[in-house]
């Protein structure tokens, strides 16, 4: 058998494990059009302030693709498929041969429609190349404005304000995160960012980037309006664009690879052409919590998708069923966590549970959104404690009735829930 | 004579909580074995700077309570949701750490552990913490073997 991996972050490395696990004869080849060993995109933050380096960043050990019996060709983009061939195209004009492919191509960043991006002071933050882009800019007493407070957004401000730079962040919404946060979480947020002497602009849009003469030439200013129309003009030595990702699936277009948002893929993990599959941020599945197709671009969902995906091309009856979405953040001093549903949608009920800190403990923040008598989805700021047993009550739509008045209490585990659902939770599959 | 444990496949540590008394020396003996003195309670507990976490969690109710901490999963989902790939299950021993030197602290591993037994160690940085089957001690747990009323056990799901 001949798998062929376009990708070569979690899903991929997780696909690939997973193979591994029935199938070690079979020959396995990754394709990246990044030229480095697998890594940690998260980490480029980490690695922009210093608490990480080009080698801890790595995902899986140096031995990885050797042990694994994986041929990697890094550096090599892929600009299309010929499905009836069963050939990857590569940019060079190299055609590889496969009998299983997998589609692993991740986010590519959402470009918006600002003039003077293409300056060469002007970085997107998706991935190492672009740290280390920004690390000749990003000097002590230096400004940015950093475009889209969205997580990547508020992860570069945060590299920028340790490495000395005077930051702004600008955002259209009208509060930070909007997907994640609510307004009361927001502010948390936005107290943190001051304390930090970070200016956050809210409610206003990038009109341009200005510089010097010629398009190419450093940008020098961000012109900005709020949404009342008042026009103001940033002065700054770089800027970083993080307003969002997509699916990067702009090389399927004469492929016949069916897409939506990103690519459409049933539970195991397989889209419209025979022996073609797709899995991490590139793919479009269904989420049970939800109730509707998703694009589910973090970490955890791209392991399991890619596991999914590896144990269906390696022949294996497993189905992929979508887990609770989880995104945890620390920035700064603070830690934000979001887990399935944090909006409260219609149908939905809301907890709320909010604390003061005393100077030892933090201020911190708690939201449960329920539907009917089951958690859907949970908020914290600075609540991380036993934070995964509300994530697996939401996991097993766990009647939450009877302890209702429990959730979020200082000392929430397992002896907050009757006697027979903490059994069942604590003992299922275990015999003693 | 004991016998050195060289794997924890399929071994969980336990707690019967008909036994537990909510003394907590279970902690304190964690405490213990995860810091430079091993023998020495007082140095290990005034001396060390930051102190070490307990890596079992007391939770109590009166009159019930009970320890609980990693179970070492076959299909570990902390492992799946490090962003890092810090936290790693090993293929001989089965147990499941965490590599400190690339962990930095996201917690995601905290949101997808069904037992929420990692907890957040900030005083030395900030790295997520957890049982590790004692295997700096000949994975002889520590908290199992100082309970004083064995309320903690090894099952074997062989």
């Amino acid at each position: 058998m001949k798998y062929v991996i376009i990708g070569n972050s979690t899903a991929a490395v997780a696909a690939a494990e997973a193979i591994r696990t029935a199938d070690r004869e079979g020959l396995m080849t990754i394709i990246s059009d990044e030229p480095h060993h697998t890594y940690s995109r998260p980490l480029i933050s980490y690695y922009l302030f210093g608490r990480t380096d080009e080698n801890k960043m790595k995902y899986r050990g140096a031995d990885f693709y050797e042990k694994n019996g994986i041929i990697p060709m890094l550096g090599n983009k892929v600009v299309g498929i010929d499905a009836s061939a069963k050939l990857v195209i590569l940019e060079n004009g190299t055609h590889i041969n496969y009998e299983k492919l997998l589609i692993a191509t991740g986010s590519r960043p959402a470009i918006p429609p600002i003039k003077g991006l293409q300056r060469n002071n002007v970085f997107n933050f998706i991935k190492l190349d672009d740290a280390r882009l920004i690390e000749k800019y990003a000097v002590k007493g230096s400004k940015a404005v950093v475009i889209g407070a969205s997580f990547s957004g508020l992860k570069a401000v945060e590299c920028l304000v340790e490495r000395g730079v005077s930051v702004t962040t600008v955002d259209i919404a009208d509060r930070l995160m909007p997907r994640l946060l609510d307004a009361s979480s927001s502010l948390m947020v936005e107290k943190v960012l001051a304390d930090r002497k970070v200016r956050v602009i809210l409610q206003t849009s990038v009109v341009s980037i200005e510089g010097g003469k010629g398009p190419d030439s450093d940008a020098e200013s961000v012109i900005i309006r709020s949404a009342d129309g008042r026009q103001e003009t940033l002065p700054c030595d770089f800027a970083v664009v993080a307003t969002g990702v997509a699916p990067n699936i702009g090389f399927l277009a004469n492929s016949g690879v069916k897409t939506n948002r990103g690519i459409l893929v049933d539970d195991k993990m397989a889209t419209n052409i025979k022996d073609i599959y797709a899995a991490g941020d590139v793919a479009e599945v269904f989420d049970h919590y939800s109730s509707k197709n998703a694009v589910i671009a973090t970490i955890p969902s791209a392991f399991e998708q890619g596991e999914a995906a590896g144990l269906s091309m390696a022949g294996l009856d497993r189905k992929y069923r979508s887990s609770p979405v989880i995104n945890s953040m620390p920035l700064f001093d603070i830690t934000v966590m979001g887990a399935g549903i944090t909006e409260s949608l219609l149908g939905t009920e809301t907890i709320i549970r909010q604390k003061t800190g005393n100077g030892v403990t933090k201020d911190s923040y708690m939201k449960f959104v329920l539907a009917e008598n089951h958690l859907v989805g949970y908020l914290f700021v600075n609540e991380a404690s036993r934070a995964g047993i509300y994530t697996d009550i939401i996991r097993n739509r766990i009647d939450i009735a009877p302890f209702r008045e429990n959730l979020g209490s200082d000392e929430f585990g397992f002896l907050s829930m009757p006697s027979s659902v903490r059994q069942g939770m604590l003992y299922a599959g275990i015999e003693t | 004579m004991a016998e050195l444990k060289t794997t924890i496949k399929h071994k969980k540590i336990m707690a019967k909580e008909e036994f537990c008394a909510g003394c907590r020396l279970c902690e304190v003996h964690c405490v213990l074995a995860h810091s430079k003195y091993r023998n020495d309670i007082v140095k290990a507990f005034k001396k060390i700077y930051p102190r070490p976490l307990p890596r079992i969690i007391v939770e109590e109710q009166k009159p019930i309570s009970f320890g609980i901490q990693c179970r070492h999963c076959e299909d570990p989902a902390c492992v799946k949701a490090c962003i890092t790939g810090a936290m790693s299950k090993d293929p001989e021993t089965g147990i499941v750490t965490n590599d400190e030197n690339r962990c930095i602290g996201c917690w995601t591993c905290m949101m997808s552990c069904p037992y929420g037994v990692i907890v957040q160690d900030v005083k030395g940085g900030h790295i997520a913490s957890k049982c590790d089957f004692c295997i700096d001690n000949g994975m002889d747990p520590a908290c199992v073997k100082n309970c004083p009323n064995e309320a903690l056990f090894v099952v074997d799901q062989e």
